[in-house]
């Protein structure tokens, strides 16, 4: 039974894994695959160079709902986390960057967050071995993935 | 029932003549334990019980190990039921709702809920994404910003300033 678990299911039970205890989780499956939204996925040797084993993002335009949902979920994951960065706007975070309490040793895991003027939401989720200095070094240098 | 009765003579009649098989001797014996025998036959049953105990007592490892091997084969079937009804059930989900095939890729990206594998576009979507979170370097040190642009006002106040006293000595 096991092994048929296995062999049927190996992409949902590593779905299920990663970002499995993070609320944001939440904002990918629910918004992934409508209009207006752009999700992407990058993980294995795609990342090697850059320090990560999983990169998530999700784009979302004009959806003041989705804004809402966003931030509640930021809100509640918040437990534990570092802020490296938050920027709040009228009482809602407008831009942050949080580094997650990880599940295994060396493994970071980082969710970035920003709203534009224009109501674009983007949140990024990124997992590996890079450190907080590499991340801001690599949104800073504006490497292309 | 009589030509049962009659088969069972005739192996009785065998059997005290040493000709029977292990077999017949057991057909007897299951004969003699149970509750089909003739009033005339009566005779032989405690005979047949006696062998009966005896043979159980003489291999009750036998019996014990075809109990185990039953229980054993009960719960193989329980297993494999219900490994049959999860794989059912996982095909059904399947049929029912198909995962979008980009899925199955380990680097995708979804645009207006239509899945892209090109490696190029889920690359630049990806840049895309992570430039648009990169807050430039003067939001990141907000502080810094507004030391600037206060030291800015103060500078032009204290110019203004300087400017009308300059003014207020000059008209003295």
């Amino acid at each position: 039974m096991f092994l048929a678990l296995c062999l049927v299911l190996p992409e949902e039970l590593y779905a299920l894994e990663t970002q499995r205890d993070l609320k944001i989780q939440d904002v990918f499956i629910r918004y992934g695959k409508r209009k207006n939204v752009t999700m992407v996925e990058l993980s294995k040797e795609m990342l090697e160079t850059y320090g990560m084993t999983l990169y998530k993002s999700i784009t979302i335009k004009n959806d003041p709902e989705a804004l809402r949902f966003t931030r509640q979920c930021l809100k509640s994951d918040q437990n534990g986390a570092r802020k490296i960065k938050e920027i709040t706007d009228d009482g809602g975070v407008v831009s942050a960057y949080y580094q997650m309490p990880g599940r295994e040793k060396d493994i970071n895991r980082f969710v970035l967050f920003k709203v534009s003027s224009k109501q674009v939401i983007t949140l990024v989720y990124i997992e590996g071995e890079l450190d907080s200095d590499d991340l801001i070094t690599l949104l800073f240098t504006r490497k292309d993935l | 029932m009589k030509m049962k009765t009659n088969k069972i003579d005739k192996l009785i009649e065998r059997y005290f003549e040493g000709e029977t098989t292990a077999d017949e001797e057991r057909q007897l014996r299951a004969f003699f334990a149970s509750d089909a025998v003739p009033d005339r036959l009566n005779e032989y049953r405690p005979m047949f019980a006696y062998f009966d105990e005896e043979i159980r007592k003489a291999h009750p490892l036998k019996m014990k190990t075809n109990k185990v091997w039953q229980t054993k084969r009960r719960w193989l079937y329980i297993v494999s039921g219900a490994a049959a009804a999860v794989l059912l059930v996982l095909t059904l989900n399947r049929i029912l709702y198909p995962t979008d095939p980009c899925y199955c890729s380990d680097n995708y990206v979804v645009i207006n809920g239509r899945c892209y594998t090109d490696i190029h576009t889920v690359r630049a979507m990806a840049a895309k994404a992570l430039h648009e979170v990169a807050t430039p370097v003067g939001e990141y040190f907000p502080k810094t910003d507004i030391i600037d642009s206060e030291r800015h006002v103060v500078d032009d106040q204290l110019k203004e300033l300087g400017s009308m006293f300059n003014d207020n000595e000059t008209n003295e």
